[in-house]
């Protein structure tokens, strides 16, 4: 038999991630029996599938806001204003874990851990000096804060207010999203009830008094890194919103006063067809959502904004140049898929800090997007396609049917606080390990095309024991030069508030105001409220 | 080891360290390799932790550390370990280990260091051929 007469071999069959199977070849058929063109509309209308805005990155690229904070807040201005120079267009601050945890850095239990991870922040003092020189109509700054959201953001507005900004028209944003904390990434610190009643304080605080402001951006980021699928990641980041929204609309505030300023969140490592069509069935899901269930009526309150970034699952410790590579087609994934704000981890992240080089590379990677590829000139250019119009079909009727799911077994909420999402996600995290190792999933550098390394030439990001010290000192001079007596005031009218079930953020303004500290606006609050006890499962 | 029982494991998060993924996947892999795991969760002090692997008679301590602070949770640790009668157990410790803080770790007295990317497999062989 000649070589040509070979009979031809079955195709391997392919599974993405969220379970669908893809064909070689699309054709207007599939998108017919995936459910048809109903959903994909114009840009800038409902559904929003194309994208929240008529002219997306023609009228503005989307933001850039590279993950920043070590040391003290004087070390992270100085980063801020090197990522400024270079063309960031926003900012994302990262604290360091006492600050994300609600301790002071001259707690026992923050030693070792103060400024190590982000920026160390004790009280109003520390916000001051981090933003001094930034022009927060210019850019905005998004902080990185769920467990002790409520203080920082007062911090943030305190901040502005002093400055002379007007916090009716101030923009911003803060993560603030707690379910998900108890998912992955565990920042925790209240019981799961009063950490909703928090969330619900600063979404309704903000909706009267800083209605610019996004209180919340609420992620499936970090439950796709704890080992959800693109699919769950978009199902439970839309179940913990609508618990949110449930949350302000039993206060009895209409959906359109505040839908409009709740953000998100998502992931962009993995198959790059597969995250386009996420978010476009992401969009017009939550567009529905919103419209249908919620009954909101003005598009804003409608829109999924988004910030798509990071990507950290993807990325690997061997050969960790090639992770350069790996962002520049995450941050292409989430070009294609219209996000209004773009982060990406830095190539030596698994290791480390990024230095000021690796956060370079990452900001030209997005920036090479807009200025060199043609990005940036015409919406939605993966719209139409066969491929990516049925895969976005069948995307949102899995996304919803994996909402319904959650909703048939007691909610959201119920099954966060029972642990039975983490043991979920968990599981499915081993078995992609177990698949990475095994070589079913295929990674470059570490199952395939691995070499024989020598030890790394990685720049490591110090641990600045000083610096921490510093911090200290810092800390006990305000606590020294403020008046301590409306400190005492202002904090114990912070216990009866959270007491008494009413809005505690007007209370917390005023103690943050009168540079209390993190770590004692958080003592009061646990006196009141409690504190969070994992159930350990996975 | 003696009397054919199954090998305990406190498999333990200290600190402010929230990156629990890799933490609970070495559980599960353990679990499967016919291992008992007692898991803490996160935020255990090394206090907690000496008096967990004293209460639960585990053959190994092994911690989970992602966030930088490993040496000091460790020099805390050792003490609180040797003065629960722990020092002939085997500890071990992975997550995100620079390369230049493994000397450090070893002579802390963790015998088994597992940086990010090591696989499930050699930690099983590792704690099997390790345990007294």
């Amino acid at each position: 038999m000649k070589p040509n007469d070979a009979p031809e071999r079955s195709l391997k069959p392919v599974v993405n991630e969220s379970g669908i199977e893809i064909q070689p070849l699309y054709t207007a058929e599939d998108v017919e029996a995936s459910g048809g063109t109903a959903m994909i509309g114009r840009p800038g209308e409902y559904p929003f599938t194309r994208g929240i805005h008529p002219e997306m990155y023609r009228r503005r690229p989307f933001t850039m806001r590279q993950y920043t904070g070590f040391g003290n807040a004087a070390d992270t201005n100085r980063r801020f204003h090197y990522l400024i120079a270079n063309g960031q267009t926003g900012l994302n601050v990262a604290f360091d874990l006492p600050t994300q945890c609600g301790l002071d850095s001259d707690d026992p239990l923050a030693e070792g851990e103060v400024g190590r991870v982000g920026m160390a922040v004790d009280t109003l003092r520390d916000f001051e000096i981090a933003f001094e020189g930034v022009d927060l109509d210019r850019i905005t700054v998004s902080l990185t804060i769920n467990g002790a959201a409520a203080i920082l953001i007062a911090m943030y507005l305190a901040m502005a207010e002093k400055r002379g900004y007007d916090i009716a028209r101030l923009r911003g944003t803060a993560q603030n999203d707690i379910l998900k904390e108890y998912i992955g990434r565990g920042t925790w610190i209240f019981p799961v009830e009063p950490s909703i009643r928090l969330v619900g304080d600063t979404i309704e605080y903000c909706a009267r008094h800083a209605p610019k402001y996004s209180p919340v951006s609420v992620c499936g980021y970090h439950i796709r890194e704890s080992g959800a699928d693109p699919v769950e990641e978009m199902a439970y980041a839309f179940c913990i919103a609508r618990a949110y929204a449930d949350e302000v609309i039993r206060r009895g505030l209409h959906v359109d006063e505040f839908a409009g300023r709740l953000s998100f969140n998502f992931n962009i490592f993995g198959n790059l067809f597969e995250q386009v069509a996420k978010f476009r069935a992401g969009r017009s899901l939550w567009a529905r959502i919103m419209k249908e269930q919620y009954g909101a009526t003005r598009p804003e309150s409608m829109w999924m904004r988004m910030i798509a970034g990071g990507g950290g699952g993807g990325l690997t410790f061997e050969q960790p140049e090639v992770n350069i590579v790996r962002g520049a087609y995450y941050a292409l994934a989430a070009a294609l898929a219209g996000a209004q704000t773009m982060a990406l981890c830095c190539f030596d992240e698994a290791y480390t800090i990024p230095s000021e080089y690796a956060q370079r590379i990452s900001l030209r990677t997005m920036q090479l997007l807009i200025e060199e590829t043609g990005l940036a000139d015409t919406v939605d250019p993966l719209g139409g396609s066969y491929y990516i119009e049925t895969l976005t079909n069948q995307m949102r009727a899995k996304m919803e049917k994996v909402m319904a799911e959650v909703d048939a077994q007691g909610g959201i909420v119920r099954l966060v606080a029972e642990g039975a999402i983490q043991a979920k996600v968990s599981a499915q995290a081993y078995r992609r390990q177990l698949d990475i190792e095994a070589g079913r999933v295929r990674k470059v550098g570490v199952n395939c095309y691995r070499i024989e390394e020598a030890p790394r030439e990685i720049e490591f990001h110090p641990y600045d024991e000083a610096g921490a010290q510093a911090q200290i000192e810092a800390l006990r001079r305000v606590r020294a030069e403020r008046d301590g007596q409306a400190v005492a005031r202002a904090l114990e009218r912070v216990r009866a508030d959270a007491r008494a079930g009413v809005n505690v953020m007007p209370a917390i303004m005023e103690a943050v105001k009168a540079y209390a500290s993190v770590g004692e606006i958080t003592r009061v609050l646990v006196e009141v409220f409690g504190r969070y006890r994992e159930p350990v499962r996975f | 080891m003696s009397g054919g029982r199954r090998i305990r494991v406190l498999l333990a998060k200290a600190g402010l360290d929230g990156h629990d993924v890799g933490a609970k996947v070495v559980a599960r892999g353990l679990m499967d390799a016919g291992m008992e795991v007692i898991y803490t969760g996160l935020r255990q002090t090394p206090e907690a932790i000496a008096r967990a692997a004293a209460d639960e008679d585990v053959d190994v301590i092994a911690l989970s550390s992602m966030a930088g602070s490993h040496l000091p949770i460790c020099r805390k640790l050792k003490p609180l370990l040797e003065a629960a009668g722990l020092a002939d157990k085997l500890w071990v410790i992975g997550g995100n280990l620079p390369a230049r803080d493994h000397e450090a770790l070893a002579a802390l007295g963790f015998r088994g260091i597992f940086p990010s990317s090591s696989r499930i497999e050699d930690i099983v062989n590792f704690i099997r051929e390790n345990v007294r």
